[in-house]
C-alpha cells in the first residue's frame, strides 16, 4: 500500500509560512522548538515530491543559511528532531534521516493543501 | 486534487481510549462511535441526518456533540460531512499497519526483534492463500501467540506506560488482529484441506 499523503498535499504557505506553523495548536501543544525547520523539511520533500530519507547535506540548501551557516548547526537541529521524546524524524540503518508518520500526518492535519479539501467537498456534494 | 486519506488507510480496530489523556475520554468515545459509523457504511462520504440518527440510536451522545467536537460539520444542502480534523486525527493516531520502510512509518520504541516479528506476521498473512503447509502456519501461529503473551505481560506491569506508548499499543492491536485472521484461516484450512 502506498503512503496516502504526498508532500504536495501539505500547504506550507508563502512568506508567512513559518508563522503559519508557529501558530498551529498541535505544535504549541508539543512545544516545537523550531517551526522554520518544519517548513524547510517540507520544502525539501516537496522539491523531491517524495518522503525519501535524506542527509544533512541534502537538507542544507533548504534552510536559512544565515542562521544555520554550518552543517554542524543543521545537524544539531536535525538530531534534536530525532531525539527519543520526539517522533518527528527517525534514522535509517545507513544513518540518513527519515520522515516519520507522525511528522507527515501532523503537518497534513495542521495544514492540508486547500484544493484537496475543496475538491473533496465538491465530490461529496 | 482528491482528498488523500480513505477508510482503507486507517486501522479500524483502534480504540481511541488508548489516546487518553491526549484526548478527553468523552472525545475518545465520540471518535470510536464516528469511526464505527464510517466503517459501517465503508465511506467518509457525506451523510444524511436520518442515517446517522439510526446508527447512534440508544447512544448517550447526539449529533450536536459530534459537531461541537469538530468531528462532523453541516453542508449547505443540510447533509453532514466528516471533518478534516476527524479524518486526519484518525490517520495520525491509527494508520493502517502495512506501511513499508520506504515510506514514512511510525516511530516506535519496540525492540527490533518485535519489529521483525511484526513484519513476518504481515508477510505470512500475505502469503497465506498460497501456503498449503498447515503445520508451518500453525507453528508460526504458536510463535506469534507466545510473543503476544509476552507483550501482554509487559504491558500489565504498567498501565500508565502503555497508555503513553501509543505506537507500541497500536502495534499490539494490529498483532491481535493478525492473530485473529491467522486463526480464522487455520480453522478454514483444517476443515477444507483441499484449499
Amino acid at each position: 500500500m502506498n503512503y496516502p499523503i504526498k508532500p504536495h498535499h501539505i500547504f506550507i504557505g508563502f512568506e508567512d509560512s513559518e508563522l503559519h506553523f508557529r501558530n498551529a495548536e498541535e505544535l504549541e501543544t508539543i512545544g516545537s522548538r523550531e517551526p522554520a525547520i518544519f517548513v524547510a523539511l517540507l520544502k525539501m520533500a516537496q522539491s523531491r515530491d517524495n518522503w525519501s530519507p535524506f542527509t544533512c547535506e541534502d537538507f542544507q540548501p533548504f534552510i536559512d543559511n544565515n542562521r544555520y551557516d554550518t552543517l554542524a548547526k543543521i545537524r544539531i537541529e536535525l538530531d534534536w528532531f530525532t531525539s527519543d521524546d520526539l517522533a518527528w524524524l527517525g534514522r535509517t540503518e545507513d544513518g540518513k534521516y527519515r520522515f516519520t508518520h507522525e511528522f507527515v500526518s501532523t503537518c497534513f492535519k495542521i495544514s492540508p493543501a486547500p484544493d484537496c479539501i475543496v475538491q473533496s467537498e465538491q465530490q461529496e456534494q | 486534487m482528491d482528498y488523500p486519506i480513505t477508510l482503507d488507510d486507517i486501522n479500524w480496530d483502534i480504540d481511541f481510549r488508548v489516546c487518553v489523556p491526549m484526548l478527553e475520554i468523552r472525545t475518545a468515545h465520540l471518535f470510536n462511535k464516528l469511526l464505527a459509523f464510517a466503517k459501517s457504511r465503508y465511506s467518509f462520504d457525506s451523510f444524511q441526518i436520518k442515517e446517522f440518527a439510526d446508527f447512534i440510536r440508544g447512544y448517550p451522545f447526539i449529533l450536536r456533540d459530534f459537531i461541537e467536537a469538530s468531528l462532523v460539520e453541516q453542508n449547505e444542502d443540510e447533509s453532514y460531512s466528516f471533518t478534516h480534523c476527524f479524518v486526519a486525527t484518525c490517520f495520525l493516531v491509527a494508520p493502517a499497519c502495512n506501511q513499508t520502510n520506504h515510506q514514512p512509518h511510525r516511530k516506535t520504541n519496540l525492540p527490533d526483534s518485535l519489529e521483525q516479528t511484526f513484519d513476518l506476521c504481515h508477510q505470512l498473512l500475505t502469503d497465506l492463500p498460497a501456503n498449503s503447509d498447515t503445520r508451518l502456519v500453525q507453528r508460526h501461529l504458536r510463535s506469534i501467540r507466545a510473543i503476544i503473551q509476552d507483550i501482554t505481560h509487559w504491558y500489565s506491569q504498567g498501565k500508565e506506560q502503555h497508555l503513553r506508548d501509543l505506537n507500541a499499543w497500536d502495534r499490539f492491536i494490529c498483532l491481535e488482529t493478525i492473530i485473529g485472521q491467522l486463526g480464522s484461516f487455520c480453522s478454514t484450512h483444517l476443515r477444507n484441506p483441499k484449499q
